[in-house]
């Protein structure tokens, strides 16, 4: 998933960095309330994991003013306020989840994807097109029952393409998908790993749309 | 009432009000019936004597009766029989002026019952026995009668009457016993009341005590408790507060020791497994320094001592915080410099050094490199100073008196401060009767924080 991670706490928010990279989200971080809505009104984005107490605007407000002009983003609050009081309005103003710190790293994924597969409208947690299953909590991908090696990013393309099933994926729209702005991209990476996909789970998955992008069709 | 009393059991009123109440009732009952018993036998005296005279002019009409008839009194027995039963107890003597006894009862002594001269009633000697005597002439001064009688029988009658009279002034003293307790018990009840109500108090209950059914004596009592309690219950509520912010402080830095920890074992790399290991420490080292300044502020918190407090130079403790912070100041490329004249104040020497450690980080940790901080001591006509000036960002007008508050930072900053450095100061300054204030820096850039000292003693 892209994620956008705002955290104003330096340590915090880099160890969150990396430990969703980890994960293989691509994630950016941004460390002030202002700079934190503007990315999220510009990026496209799968999720956004929110500190409350933040410099120059404060979490709620944030939240409020993007659900206020529709975005539709799911939004995870982590806060150092464990009080229901402030659940209650968090989730009220439009959060989608909240975790109170201290919290564990994969309780944050898997919350992430919880968040994200209600936003997609898909109740069960893997995803099956055809004879391919791909399980997003596990990272594993199966094709006709046996288990496919797939990399990191192989592997988020492949679930974003499926995510989007039926619709035609930019390139640009995939490689901000899988590498966060501080990434070194290589002009051709999304056409390695398309190719990749390709051999390893058949050469029909993935179809290439001419001078649009790719895309995975409805089974 | 000592002060070895109140440390023991201290003194009840009700045992107080009920001897004092008790021992009142019981003297005046035993006055009154002194005082009846002696109207008593007054009385008693008084019919005894009547008695005695009434016999004395009986026997003495009759005496002069005889002398009138036979020119000597006869008929002794007679004379008996007309006065008294019997002649025990009972003596007479009828006298002529020459001192001749012209007759006499039985067992009379030859010699005058009373002084031959004296008129009226007196005391004699019959046998070992103080009789009561009467003596009286005739209106013709013929004839004079002593007369005495044995006492004991009225004694006896007033025993009797004496004890009658204490047991009916026990019986009373009894009742008024049973009512002055009754009434002491009623009258301290409300207090007792009170008592029972402030004593099963739990610790956590806090609550006023109701005083409406309180007497008014036990108003000011009540009332003072009253206030007490609400000083303890704000005190509380900032103890609680804080705790609550401390604990919410501290979460953010478990969070990022947590997410560091659980990242370290999932780096991918070495360079990723170092890098969040220095975090890792760095996550830990903040979270001491929090803790750190939790403790500070709240030894700060704590009333000053006298064995505590003596005269320091507070350029002494500037130069040594100085020399502390010369180390990171020169990492960081600060010019850190000081100008320091010596003056004394009264303070807590290990409180004043937290207070200079807190002025000096703070405007370390925003002052940008190249940066330069000043320290300066002095006095000027108030009283000592302490100042420390940057010349980094600033602080905004507004936000000039909300930065003592804990935990709060400004807005845009990095939060790597604990966000108490500044309330410490302000807490520093507040128990040494000094007064904090923030202004521009010179050339109204960056920072001067200033402390006003009490001038010392």
């Amino acid at each position: 998933m892209r994620l956008l991670l705002v955290e104003d706490d330096e340590h915090l928010g880099r160890a969150l960095q990396t430990g969703l990279a980890q994960q293989g989200h691509a994630v950016d971080w941004l460390q002030d309330g202002v700079a934190g809505e503007l990315a999220a009104r510009d990026g496209d984005y799968d999720a956004m994991v929110l500190d409350l107490g933040l410099p120059r605007q404060d979490g709620m407000q944030l939240i409020a003013g993007l659900r206020r002009d529709g975005f539709a983003v799911p939004i995870l609050i982590i806060t150092a306020r464990d009080e229901i009081r402030d659940r209650v309005q968090g989730l009220d103003m439009g959060a989608d989840d909240f975790i109170v710190k201290p919290f564990d790293l994969e309780e944050l994924g898997a919350r992430l994807r919880a968040a994200h597969r209600r936003a997609v409208g898909r109740p069960q947690a893997a995803v099956v097109h055809g004879d391919i299953r791909v399980d997003p909590a596990a990272r594993q991908v199966t094709r006709a029952g046996q288990p496919v090696a797939l990399t990191g990013r192989e592997f988020m393309l492949l679930l974003h393409l499926l995510e989007h099933r039926g619709r035609v994926r930019s390139r640009s729209q995939l490689q901000e998908s899988l590498y966060n702005w501080t990434s070194e991209i290589e002009s051709n990476a999304i056409e390695v790993h398309v190719h990749n996909l390709r051999r390893k789970l058949g050469k029909d998955l993935i179809r290439t749309v001419h001078s649009q992008g790719y895309v995975i069709d409805n089974a | 009432m000592s002060s070895t009393t109140l440390e023991t059991r201290g003194w009840s009123l009700r045992a107080r009000l009920l001897a004092l109440l008790l021992t009142l009732a019981a003297a005046l009952f035993g006055a009154s019936a002194v005082i009846n018993w002696r109207a008593h036998h007054e009385a008693s005296d008084r019919l005894f004597d009547d008695s005695l005279r009434e016999s004395a002019s009986l026997l003495l009409q009759l005496a002069e009766h005889e002398m009138a008839e036979h020119g000597q009194v006869l008929g002794l027995e007679l004379l008996q029989a007309e006065t008294r039963p019997g002649p025990d107890g009972f003596r007479f003597q009828i006298w002529t002026p020459a001192m001749q006894a012209s007759v006499r009862s039985g067992a009379a002594s030859q010699l005058p019952l009373l002084p031959f001269q004296m008129e009226g009633f007196g005391w004699s000697t019959v046998g070992t026995g103080k009789w009561r005597a009467y003596s009286a002439w005739n209106r013709g001064h013929t004839l004079q009668i002593q007369i005495a009688q044995e006492p004991t029988r009225h004694a006896a009658l007033d025993q009797v009457a004496l004890w009658r009279m204490a047991g009916g002034a026990l019986l009373l003293l009894l009742v008024a016993a049973v009512v002055i307790w009754l009434i002491v018990d009623a009258t301290l009840a409300p207090l007792q009341r009170t008592a029972g109500v402030v004593g099963e108090r739990s610790e956590q209950d806090l609550r006023e005590v109701d005083a409406s059914d309180a007497p008014r004596e036990v108003r000011p009592l009540v009332d003072a408790l009253n206030r007490l309690l609400q000083r303890i219950r704000s005190a509380l509520q900032t103890e609680r507060r804080f705790t609550a912010d401390a604990a919410h402080e501290l979460r953010t830095p478990l969070a990022a020791i947590r997410a560091n920890a659980q990242v370290l074992l999932g780096a991918r790399d070495q360079a990723e497994r170092e890098n969040t290991a220095r975090d890792l420490l760095a996550s830990v080292d903040r979270s001491t320094r929090l803790v750190e300044q939790l403790l500070a502020l709240a030894r700060a918190d704590q009333p000053l001592h006298d064995e505590t407090l003596c005269d320091v130079d507070i350029a002494e403790v500037a130069r040594e915080q100085l020399a502390a912070h010369s180390g990171r100041a020169d990492k960081c490329g600060i010019t850190l410099q000081g100008d320091l004249a010596p003056v004394a104040t009264r303070a807590d020497p290990a409180l004043l050094s937290v207070m200079v450690r807190n002025l000096l980080d703070n405007a370390l940790r925003y002052t940008p490199p190249g940066g330069r901080i000043t320290v300066m001591t002095g006095a000027n006509d108030e009283g000592p100073v302490l100042t420390v000036e940057d010349d980094g960002p600033g602080i905004p007008e507004p936000e000039r008196e909300r930065v003592f508050e804990r935990f709060h930072r400004l807005a845009g900053q990095k939060a790597t401060g604990s966000g108490l450095g500044l309330s410490i100061v302000r807490r520093v300054a507040d128990v040494h009767g000094a007064r904090v204030a923030i202004a521009a820096g010179p050339g109204d850039r960056g920072t001067r924080v200033s402390v006003r000292f009490r001038q010392a003693a």
